[in-house]
């Protein structure tokens, strides 16, 4: 049998996203992670069943060495996509998305990036569909998900397989294995929230500054 | 905390002189009132100028501030993801993010002007004007006309939302959290925030701190308590957000300096500049070892910087992973992380990621063509110099658009003059503030050149 084709996947965001959350939730990649110690990180294989057969993302979950203002370029290089977490209930976290983006394609250059905004399951989220631009400049796929709830849980990975695969028709034909959830979502909240993103994603961005021409 | 030697100042008049040059010599301390623009990335509101301005490539006139005169801002300050600007009479409005209560003001859900437009910050009522104010990524603090310290807002902690008080995570209005003790020198002068904690500089030349201690940026608790995130309870936290003294500086404080992990003492008079917090890209000028590398490099308390030591720092300001120190004859220095261009200085890569321990000129800034009088530093990576003629010089990281630089949102890899606009033709630049990505500079004079603001009358 031929080996699972295997990708590296790095995982990034500030401190207190959820990415640790997120990434446990796969329950095989979680029992055969492994940790590399001279990088300081856990990588989970995490596998998924498509249409065309296996695909493995080896997941690199830091150790926390993010949280205190970057990563060394151990951690991106060869990286061959990435996801790039904040908290909806917390802008600041925002705030570094640009750095994160940064900092992955300087070293890995032109790789297929999800931007995802975690923990829509918690009530009082603050952030509005049209207040996230920084995906649509960029051209980054952008999901919510809950990772406590699963919500949206195949979303970013099944972006990244198509993308890594040449193939936008390619399905995943049987769910992994996931941790129970833990909270819910108000479906129908959560679906005001998409069409308000579907209908801000339909919208030209705002225009540039005028004042651009007058120095 | 208090028990290490209490030092006294038995002229602290003569000290206050000290501290009152340094502060002309940083010039942001007693402008005259001006007018703020802002620049940038501000997709949730950080420009003040309501949800739709969502980018603006160059500087733009902030007239947004409610039953204000435009003309008559005398502060601004730029926090991760909101802003703040100081008024004539010490009135202070904010906008932006207030997720986390930085804002100091009550903002109704779904009503998005009231966070993305200013709004006035109500101080508690005996407190005073405010006369100097710094903010990190959920916190703002601000010293008032009484040397009192007003703070509000949220210290976060590497899993998130931590604390305010012993009692609360996030506290939404402005309290009193330092109070002087009747004595002259128990006066604070000066704040300086880092991405979550706070750095205060009393006139008798103390530094208080207080916030988050992880990895040492407090440079008052040691390596256990600092980085042992999970298992505070009340009674630990609240020695944390209560302000105290920060031992084991020998020397008179003139100025304090804060990054987004880092803290500095400076010490004019002996020429000496104290550092403690995260050292992982060499960002507080202490030795870096590559064979140990990460952020593990951290020094829980004080330590005077060799590489410092007699260069004639003045002031300074920290960036997220950088520091860039201005001296009295105004060359300005970098030292710490140098990707994007941040250190400003010839010669390195700017691809180049490894930690510059050492401090090295910025280049043009060596003080022979221009004078610089304040420095800043924040954002990913980016810093401004103003010089004494009103000019700013801007580098580093420019992908924000947070450099001013229009159309062209690369990084400037050595300093670049901000080019005025047409509504600061005239104007002097006199203050720069970096948020996370965007950007505020205040401007004084007008048509007539002569300081007061264009066209209307100073406040008498």
């Amino acid at each position: 049998m031929a080996q699972t084709p295997t990708f590296k996947l790095i995982l990034v965001g500030d401190g207190g996203t959820g990415k640790t959350t997120f990434v446990k939730r796969h329950l095989t990649g979680e029992f055969e992670k492994k940790y590399l110690p001279t990088v300081g990180v856990a990588v989970h294989p995490l596998e998924f069943h498509t249409n065309c057969g296996p695909i493995r993302f080896d997941c690199w979950d830091t150790a926390g060495q993010e949280k205190f203002g970057g990563l060394r370029d151990g951690y991106y290089i060869h990286g061959q996509c990435a996801i790039i977490m904040f908290d909806v209930t917390s802008r600041t976290t925002y705030k570094n998305v640009p750095t994160w983006h940064r900092d992955i394609t300087r070293v890995c250059e032109d790789i297929p990036i999800v931007l995802c905004g975690n923990k829509v399951d918690v009530r009082n989220r603050q952030v509005r569909a049209k207040t996230i631009t920084f995906h649509r400049k960029k051209n980054l796929q952008y999901y919510e998900l809950s990772a406590k709830s699963n919500y949206n849980f195949e979303k970013p990975f099944l972006y990244l397989a198509r993308k890594l695969a040449g193939d936008p028709t390619l399905q995943f034909v049987e769910s992994p294995a996931l941790a129970p959830p833990e909270v819910t979502i108000d479906p129908a909240e959560q679906a005001q929230y998409e069409a308000e993103l579907a209908n801000a994603a339909a919208q030209p961005l705002p225009d540039e500054d005028e004042d651009l021409g007058d120095a | 905390m208090n028990n290490f030697p209490q030092r006294d100042y038995a002229d602290v008049s003569e000290r206050s002189e000290l501290v009152r040059q340094t502060s002309l010599a940083v010039a942001n301390a007693q402008s005259p009132p001006g007018e703020c623009f802002v620049f940038g990335t501000g997709d949730n509101g950080q420009l003040g100028m309501g949800e739709d301005v969502v980018e603006l490539a160059r500087p733009r006139l902030l007239d947004t501030i409610p039953g204000v005169n435009a003309a008559s801002v005398i502060k601004i300050c730029c926090g991760g993801m909101h802003t703040l600007a100081v008024c004539q009479g010490g009135l202070m409005y904010s906008w932006g993010v207030n997720d986390e209560g930085a804002l100091g003001r009550v903002t109704r859900k779904g009503a998005a002007d009231e966070e993305s437009k200013p709004g006035l910050v109500t101080l508690p009522s005996n407190a005073g004007g405010v006369v100097d104010v710094s903010t990190g990524d959920s916190h703002v603090a601000v010293v008032t006309s009484t040397g009192a310290i007003v703070a509000w807002g949220c210290f976060r902690n590497s899993s998130g939302q931590w604390a305010f008080t012993a009692g609360e995570k996030i506290c939404k209005t402005p309290t009193v959290v330092y109070s002087p003790d009747g004595s002259q020198g128990s006066y604070a002068t000066n704040v300086a925030s880092g991405t979550d904690h706070v750095l205060a500089l009393t006139r008798r030349g103390d530094v208080y701190s207080w916030g988050c201690p992880e990895k040492g940026r407090l440079g008052r608790v040691n390596a256990d308590l600092a980085d042992d995130a999970e298992a505070r309870g009340p009674e630990k936290t609240k020695p944390l957000v209560t302000p105290a003294k920060v031992p084991n500086i020998t020397a008179v404080v003139t100025a304090v300096v804060a990054g987004d992990n880092h803290s500095f003492a400076i010490c004019a008079g002996d020429d000496v500049v104290y550092a403690w917090g995260l050292n992982s890209y060499g960002q507080t000028g202490l030795p870096y070892d590559p064979a140990n590398p990460g952020s593990t490099q951290t020094s829980y308390f004080p330590v005077a910087v060799p590489s410092l030591r007699g260069l004639g720092i003045a002031s300074g300001d920290g960036g997220s992973t950088h520091t860039t120190m201005l001296t009295r004859d105004g060359k300005v220095y970098t030292f710490g992380r140098p990707a994007y261009g941040r250190l400003g200085q010839l010669g390195i890569d700017p691809r180049d990621d490894e930690p510059k321990p050492t401090p090295g000129l910025v280049h043009g800034l060596d003080g022979s063509k221009v004078k610089i009088v304040s420095v800043a530093a924040g954002g990913s990576g980016s810093n401004a110099a103003v010089t004494a003629d009103g000019e700013a010089y801007v580098w580093g990281y420019g992908m924000e658009g947070n450099l001013g630089r229009g159309d062209d949102c690369d990084d400037a890899h050595v300093p670049e003059r901000l080019v005025p606009t047409r509504a600061m033709a005239g104007k002097k630049i006199v203050a720069v503030s970096f948020g996370g990505q965007h950007t505020a500079a205040l401007c004084v004079g007008g048509q007539n050149g002569d300081g007061s603001p264009g066209g209307k009358r100073a406040r008498t």
